[in-house]
């Protein structure tokens, strides 16, 4: 194929390669390629080497593909020429990707970001994959149903391919286009001289998802088939004569063209098939089957096929999902000890309490019993022997006698008809006081050293700040409650891990055990350590739960003092990963042609919370990091959150559970007054109210919300109560409050406020304002805090302070372009540097100089109409002899200033004259002692 | 592949977008001796019909998207949605006037992908902004380093997608020479490590310093070139309107290559009558 004659051909779309071919009625998969309507189909050919292979050449072993639609399905046959077809190796039982294979790559959304892989070898073995992110994660295991067929032929191979559009599952009709992205590639590796080749002209890998090529002429999807099975989850209650049997949870997303009732078979390959009616409407279902059995006839996950069809229409669609079929007839959950089954010193370990979760048929109840025994430790055995009439029975021992340092084992038996059917086995051991500090958690709440402790801190404490703001943030007292890390982030210990294994759910490599190890061993003696960072945003870069797990496992036995923690947006996917999860909901604020909007709303800052509440684990600690920075740095159209946006998205998120006070960032903390003062308020609000916020008292309380769009939290402890409503919409809201405990109280304080509510009859009405949070108190919790007033008073004050200083350039980064000796900056980009600089911040780091620079220098340059100046002011860490010069016919003037006043972090340098220059030119050096220059704020001025 | 095929295809190309034109709007052609066909909002008409210099709109289709004037001159895009609104026209092009031209005034951006995207099927070539799109003029070379035959057609389309965006802009057009643009020139079509390239920018004024900076479209990211971000221009006599530089590729920061116009310079004009950038799309491969 010419290139340029497919470009001509192209009409419609300028970078459209070809037209996929339609036809009326299905093609055949039989091998041939005449005959029977694939004659029609247009031939594609031109495949090439990969460039990095360094050649234009190409490859004397060429091959060809047809591709052809119906309503329904995509066909395609792939040609593969070989001089010696004899040595095509097929195999049917070849490895996969060390043979004769095609794949295609196919994206029907036309967009690179997420596209599907099907592999077929000569000898028919296949795969499928789906990938989003542009390949970075695979967030389904993808198993549609497909078909495909490999021929051999006298000059080489065939391959077939049908793939119904139901097949492309985990793509909305919403972003289907009528171009998709398509790649083919073929891989000859059956003998020397390995080739791999494809049509898409490609660098150096098959998922460079961005250079597919575009093919026209996709029909719509039939709506009624746009839907799909995401997950699949058995739970085996029973196991009797070889057949496991309980209830099957499906979650279904159907269109609503797909609503309707449906015929779904449940088929166990070499095993069991069963039948149900479903019914789906449109959106998201849950759908539970009551009763399917399976025989487990597959070693590890068994593939279920599924396969939906419409009663009414005959449209069908279905997918195969990997499942556990596993039999826990009896499950041990320790309520006493908790965190990681251990006593810690301090914690009565009188009593080992608990629950055993039975998983048996009404049938097997019959004849059931549960022996549960304790021994070890410097216990003496103690038996306990239970009827197993229910899902769950409490079992308590006596444990008083359990030495330190003393690891009893407890195990539980399920006899049937006497005969032992089944056992499970847990540790609980009573530490010894460790040699440094010691850490865990407590009915949900973090202890630390034996004491409640609600950790409150900066994230990436230090990190682009720049030293006077150092100075500041050391200086004051931000009410913070601050903690020592040590991280075991598997691409901080081995810097390619996450490519090379863990984003696989695999068991880690030995390399990163012990490199996990030697942190572990360094850190957890230490008086001063607190917790282990397992991983940043694991789900950003598709870090597999599996192997992060086996981490979590690793440091929790080697160090049960110090809880592990972790930064994500999906914790319910990493809940076995870590025991702290500090959920990160950023806002996202955006101000743009007098608008503005949150990229994501306050109100969905309570979800991610939930994401680790919902499992009611008394060992898991859900926290915050809310967004208390700007995206300016990559966004001119960004914004810091407001004051309100931070109160309301903050008690939003305390309400819902939060116990770890973790915002984002350091960089960014000292940029606006309320973000620096907002990020005191909360910590001080945080201690003031700290027994409160980690009180387990939570009582029942009611608010009239129709629109679900109030967050309340009612607690006591102590004797003093706390009632917190947060209006998560920006808009007015009325409301009343209502809860029985509330009867008790004729009035309530403000917390940091001046005035009281009156409660009538436990009923509290109140007009919110917009993103208003009403904090109130039975007692006076405030003493010795400023009111929010007066707060909201001084942050309007610095504000005015920050947006007055009549600097010519005052938010004006935008407007003209700047230069310097080291472009980057040492901050969080070129566009950051062009943002800082000018916004009337005069400590926070804007730029900063390369270490061993031989010059150092920042330069402004204006396109029209440069300002008139007659002082500059710079702040920054600089030593003496600041130079400044402007750009005069072509070339530098240096400025000889009238007079120049320099403090340790400014100098402000007046030349008595109007100035006028296109571009104006600092020279700066290191202060003394210092190995860099940082500069904060430029000003011209009048 | 066969001729008669191709033939196909070119006319289902054609009857596709036949069918589809429910509204127009037009171009005008000619308005001066440097400018082919200019849109600027003046010429707006939502009359029907496949026309050549028409943009196609179908009103209610969650893909098309509408070209609207503005009251103060020029023309706005807006796409309330992530869909891929896009727009098409034909327009007339030759190769005396090979520079696309047009002038983003303004944008409102809304909340989701943000995307910006023109894109014409000669060298087929695309250039985009997401998340952060910037004002200014923008140039694009479009028959520089295609072959003979893919420069010497009379008609062409053009297709301009939007995601989330409002985009204003004073005008689109086709000329023989831009305002304002700098010209990069190179022995071969791929500039990499090696290659000598001289930056020509011939302006209407003149200006007190010229500098250029490589850019990637998309995100817009700099391109480090021999480790500096910025090029400097010099003026070649007093009138400091034709500013040169010109260096030897010892290194391009790039993780890997980049095709035709997927790079721009980001020429600064300082002193001159420019009070925004000018992005002008590089006509060559880069190769790190």
């Amino acid at each position: 194929m010419k290139f340029s004659l497919a470009l001509a051909a192209l009409a419609v779309s300028s970078t459209l390669f070809a037209q996929v071919k339609s036809v009326e009625s299905p093609l055949p998969l039989d091998g041939k390629l005449a005959g029977n309507g694939w004659e029609s189909v247009p031939e594609q050919t031109g495949f090439q080497y990969l460039k990095a292979k360094g050649t234009d050449k190409l490859p004397d072993v060429q091959t060809s593909f047809r591709a052809a639609v119906d309503k329904d399905a995509l066909y395609v046959t792939v040609h593969c020429f070989d001089p010696e077809p004899e040595k095509v190796n097929t195999s049917s039982g070849a490895d996969l990707w060390v043979t004769d294979s095609v794949e295609l790559f196919l994206s029907p959304s036309g967009q690179p970001d997420d596209y599907y892989q099907f592999v077929t070898t000569a000898g028919g073995k296949r795969c499928s994959m789906y990938y989003a992110e542009a390949g970075n994660i695979t967030p389904d295991p993808y198993f549609p149903q497909w078909e495909s067929a490999a021929f051999p032929c006298k000059d080489g191979y065939l391959v077939q391919f049908r793939i119904p559009f139901s097949a492309f599952y985990m793509t909305r009709n919403a972003a289907w286009s009528s171009t998709w992205l398509v790649n083919v590639v073929r891989n000859r590796l059956s003998r020397p001289g390995l080739e791999h080749t494809t049509w898409s002209p490609l660098v150096s890998k098959f998922h460079e998802s961005r250079n597919f090529r575009k093919v026209a002429g996709f029909p719509l999807r039939d709506p009624a088939q746009d839907a799909a099975v995401l997950k699949v989850v058995p739970s085996i209650r029973s196991f009797e004569n070889g057949v496991y049997s309980g209830p099957l949870d499906l979650t279904v997303m159907a269109d609503p063209a797909a609503a309707g009732e449906y015929d779904l078979q449940v088929t166990e390959p070499g095993g069991k098939t069963s039948r149900h009616t479903v019914t789906l409407k449109g959106g998201m279902n849950t759908v539970c089957l009551p009763h399917v059995e399976y025989l487990k006839k597959a070693e590890g996950k068994t593939l279920l096929e599924l396969t939906l069809t419409n009663r009414k229409t005959g449209v069908s669609f279905g997918r195969s999902y990997p499942v556990d079929i596993s039999w826990q007839p009896v499950t041990v959950r320790l309520a006493t000890p908790s965190f990681k089954r251990n006593f810690y010193p301090g914690q009565d370990f009188s009593k080992i309490q608990g629950e055993l979760i039975l998983n048996l048929s009404d049938e097997q109840k019959k004849n059931a019993e549960v022996v549960l025994s304790l021994a070890g430790g410097g216990l003496n055995e103690a038996v306990r022997k239970f009827k197993a009439d229910s899902d769950v029975v409490p079992f308590s021992f006596e444990s008083g006698a359990l030495t330190e340092g003393g690891r009893a084992v407890l195990t539980a038996k399920v006899l049937i008809c006497g005969v032992e059917a089944a056992a499970s086995t847990c540790t609980v051991t009573r530490l010894k006081k460790n040699e440094g500090s010691m850490l865990w958690i407590e009915n949900g709440v973090i202890m630390k050293n034996g004491k409640p402790w609600y950790p409150r801190e900066i994230y990436a404490r230090g990190y682009r700040g720049g030293r006077a703001f150092a100075e500041r943030y050391n200086a004051d007292d931000l009410a913070e409650s601050a903690f020592r890390q040590a991280s075991v982030e598997p691409r901080r210990m081995i810097h390619d891990s996450e490519s090379k294994e863990a984003r696989r759910d695999v068991k880690p490599s030995p390399e990163m055990f012990e490199a996990v190890r030697k942190v572990v061993e360094a850190n957890r003696s230490k008086p001063e350590f607190d917790f282990y960072y397992i991983c940043d945003e694991p789900e950003c870069r598709g870090i597999s739960p599996v192997y992060l797990k086996y981490i979590y496992d690793f440091v929790s036995g080697l160090d049960p003092y110090h809880p592990v923690f972790t930064c994500t947006r999906a914790a319910d996917k990493y809940i076995d990963c870590a025991d702290i999860f500090s959920v990160h909901p950023y806002i996202a604020p955006i101000e743009n042609a007098g608008k503005r909007f949150l990229t994501l709303p306050v109100r969905r800052v309570r979800d991610y919370l939930r994401d680790v509440t919902q499992f009611h684990h008394p060992d898991k600690i859900a926290g915050f990091t809310g967004q208390f920075f700007s995206y300016k740095f990559n966004n001119w159209m960004a914004d810091y959150p407001t004051w309100e946006e931070l109160e309301s998205m903050s008690w939003s998120a305390i309400a819902n559970g939060s116990r770890f006070q973790y915002p984002y960032a350091y960089h960014d903390l000292g940029d606006r007054p309320q973000i620096y003062e907002g990020y005191r308020y909360f910590n001080q609000c945080i201690q003031a109210l700290e027994p409160l916020l980690l009180s387990n008292n939570k009582l029942p309380v009611q608010a009239v919300d129709p629109e679900n769009m109030i967050d309340t939290l009612l607690v006591e402890a102590d004797g003093t109560t706390l009632l917190i409503v947060v209006n998560l919409k920006n808009a007015p809201l009325e409301t009343v409050i209502s809860s029985e405990h509330l009867k008790k109280f004729d009035s309530l304080l403000d917390f940091r406020g001046t005035g009281t509510r009156k409660p009538v009859n436990g009923e509290l009405r109140l007009e919110l304002k917009p993103y208003e949070s009403v904090i109130l108190t039975s007692k006076k919790m405030d003493e010795g805090l400023k009111t929010r007033s007066q707060v909201l008073a001084d942050v309007a004050e610095a504000e005015k302070i920050r947006s007055s200083r009549g600097s010519l350039l005052f938010e004006k980064g935008s407007a003209f372009e700047v230069d310097s000796s080291n472009p980057a900056g040492g901050t969080l980009g070129t566009q950051a540097i062009r943002i800082k600089m000018f916004d009337g911040t005069t400590d926070m780091l804007a730029w900063e100089s390369n270490r061993w620079a031989k010059e150092n220098w920042f330069e402004l340059d204006f396109y029209r109409n440069p300002p008139k100046f007659s002082k500059i002011d710079v702040y920054g860490r600089f030593g003496d002899g600041l130079k400044v010069r402007i750009w005069k016919f072509g070339e530098w003037k240096e400025l000889t200033p009238r007079s120049v006043s320099k403090e340790k972090y400014s100098a402000v340098l007046d030349f008595g004259e109007e100035l006028k220059s296109v571009k104006v030119r600092l020279d700066l050096s290191p202060a003394p002692g210092a190995q860099t220059v940082e500069l904060y704020e430029i000003e011209l001025l009048k | 592949m066969g001729r008669l095929a191709m033939k196909k295809w070119i006319l289902t190309g054609l009857l596709m977008a036949a069918g589809a034109v429910m509204a127009s709007a037009r171009q005008r052609v000619n308005p001066d001796e440097n400018t082919l066909w200019i849109e600027d909002g003046a010429g707006v008409d939502l009359s029907g019909g496949l026309v050549s210099g028409r943009w196609l709109y179908r009103p209610g289709d969650k893909k098309s998207l509408e070209l609207r004037p503005k009251s103060e001159g020029g023309f706005s895009l807006f796409a309330p949605d992530g869909n891929g609104r896009s727009t098409v026209t034909r327009v007339k092009v030759t190769p005396d006037y090979p520079f696309l031209v047009f002038h983003i005034t303004g944008f409102e951006a809304l909340n989701g992908y943000r995307n910006w995207t023109v894109g014409t099927e000669i060298g087929s070539m695309t250039t985009c902004q997401v998340n952060s799109p910037q004002k200014g003029y923008y140039v694009y070379d479009l028959l520089r380093n295609l072959p003979e035959k893919e420069a010497a057609r009379t008609s062409a389309w053009l297709r301009l997608w939007l995601y989330n965006l409002r985009m204003d802009l004073e005008y689109i057009k086709l000329v023989k020479q831009p305002d304002y643009a700098v010209r990069a020139e190179c022995a071969d079509p791929v500039i990499r490590p090696g290659s000598n390239v001289k930056f020509v920018a011939e302006l209407k004024e003149e200006a007190e310093d010229v500098s250029i900076r490589l850019m990637t479209d998309g995100q817009v990211m700099p391109i480090r070139v021999n480790g500096e971000m910025k090029i400097q221009l010099k003026p070649v006599d007093e009138t400091c309107k034709v500013w040169t530089a010109e260096l030897i590729v010892k290194t391009l920061d790039l993780p890997k290559p980049r095709s035709r116009h997927k790079t721009l310079m980001k020429m600064d004009v300082l002193g001159g009558e420019l009070e925004e950038p000018v992005w002008v799309g590089l006509p060559y491969r880069l190769e790190p």
